[in-house]
């Protein structure tokens, strides 16, 4: 259930970057909402609902933290549901906030489908050429920390079996010291292992596969098409002192369905390989 | 259950800290007459002119307007106890001598560009201080006008000491 993924790298990045820009800056309820359903589910899609069900508590609080504190720190807004110490806390800050909750958690999910996705392969592959340090760089820093984990985990194991009776957290520090040591260490030497290969050398090809097809270039003419016609006239609404709403004109209307369009991409691509299967497998 | 306990002792400890009112029973609170009177005005004339066309026409949100004080009175307590009884929004932020208007009626700071706020004076002068470390005294002529240009268009222009 992973088809969006065999896609060039280049343009699944573009895709991503694009799809969380829009998120971020549009502040947009219809904007918003739709690119939460996109990103809950492609992260259906690519990850099972077990997993996304298992995550949806914690995202759950960021959304409420983020919604509930937002009328707390901003009193700005015509409706006053109730005053604490002469500051309004106001109907249009809560919204405010409830909106910026949407979109902080879309953009989490968004990312959690792209870390799923863009590997340290595809990273390589698209940073290594405009710069090799950088993407080397960047992968190792991805890699460090669910890395950290996983040692902290198997040395705090056998720590516990070595009959180890010291309290809770004088074994975890130990444990953590030693962690932070061993990484320390393998990063020095990956970075060495890399250079005795003679990475970033001038002139030096590698093997990628990656290679630019039609089909890339069918999705990619789709995705610019649908991307510049949701440019062209952004329905906008402001919160503050009122909610204010623009006019729906036909432009704006159309932005608002290729947004739509563009969100679900990742699952439309989905049900066409899914399709093309189908009709393969009973030839 | 430790941890939800002390969790429970720290929100009520915040809480605790704040009056909290619906929005009819602030705005309908009698407040005690106050010995002395003083005259407020509110104004915002540079933001409508900044904001050619803008939603905002007029420029007085308070003209000449007698608010009684207590003993000991800032001029944040002035504006306050106007806006409460004149129901204009306000906001600000922080406490003591370091307490700031960020907005009065809407109009907040850098609305109108990078150097646009709100500034106050008393009798003519513009005191370097926050507003809530000048205390009034009986007749004081207090006016909130907002500046697009850090005080230069209210003739309040910032000089580098």
């Amino acid at each position: 259930m992973n088809s969006f993924k065999n896609l060039h790298p280049g343009f699944v990045l573009c895709y991503f970057v694009f799809v969380t820009f829009f998120s971020v800056f549009s502040f947009n309820p219809i904007y918003l909402v739709s690119s939460l359903m996109g990103a809950l589910l492609f992260a259906l899609m690519i990850q099972g609902v077990g997993a996304v069900a298992r995550s949806i508590g914690g995202y759950f609080l960021v959304f409420f933290l983020i919604a509930v504190t937002n009328p707390l720190f901003s009193h700005n807004g015509r409706t006053a549901l109730f005053f604490i110490n002469d500051n309004r806390v106001t109907l249009e800050a809560f919204v405010y906030g409830v909106v910026l909750g949407v979109a902080v958690v879309s953009v989490l999910y968004w990312f959690r489908c792209f870390n799923e996705i863009f590997d340290s392969e595809r990273y390589m592959y698209v940073f290594g050429r405009i710069s090799p340090g950088l993407a080397v760089a960047v992968s190792m820093t991805l890699r460090f920390v669910p890395e950290l984990i996983h040692n902290f985990r198997q040395v705090n194991n056998a720590q516990k079996c070595l009959s180890d009776n010291r309290c809770r957290l004088r074994r975890y520090i130990s444990s953590f010291s030693a962690v932070i040591s061993q990484s320390l260490e393998n990063a020095v030497i990956t970075s060495d292992s890399m250079r005795a290969r003679g990475y970033s050398l001038r002139g030096r090809t590698s093997y990628t596969r990656f290679r630019f097809s039609r089909r890339d270039g069918i999705v990619l003419g789709i995705f610019i098409f649908l991307a510049a016609l949701s440019v062209t006239e952004r329905h906008s609404f402001s919160y503050y002192p009122d909610f204010v709403c623009s006019d729906f004109s036909l432009l704006s209307a159309v932005s608002c369905v290729s947004f739509g369009i563009i969100v679900l991409l990742p699952f439309l691509y989905e049900v066409r390989e899914g399709l093309w299967k189908f009709s393969a497998s009973r030839i | 259950m430790k941890k939800l306990l002390t969790i429970s002792l720290i929100l009520l400890m915040i809480l605790g800290g704040c009056s909290v009112k619906s929005a009819d029973e602030y705005y309908k609170e009698t407040e005690s007459k106050g010995t002395k009177t003083v005259t407020l005005t509110v104004n915002c004339d540079t933001a409508v002119k900044y904001q050619k066309g803008g939603e905002r026409v007029r420029g007085d949100i308070l003209t000449d307007y007698e608010v009684s004080i207590g003993e000991g009175d800032t001029v944040f307590d002035a504006l306050k106890k106007a806006c409460k009884k004149k129901q204009i929004q306000f906001e600000y932020q922080g406490s003591g001598d370091s307490l700031y208007i960020r907005g009065i009626d809407y109009l907040y700071e850098f609305e109108c560009g990078d150097l646009s706020g709100w500034e106050y004076c008393v009798n003519g002068k513009f005191p370097d201080k926050g507003c809530n470390s000048v205390t009034l005294s009986d007749g004081d002529v207090v006016k909130w006008l907002y500046t697009c240009d850090l005080g230069a268009d209210i003739g309040n222009k910032y000089k580098v000491k």
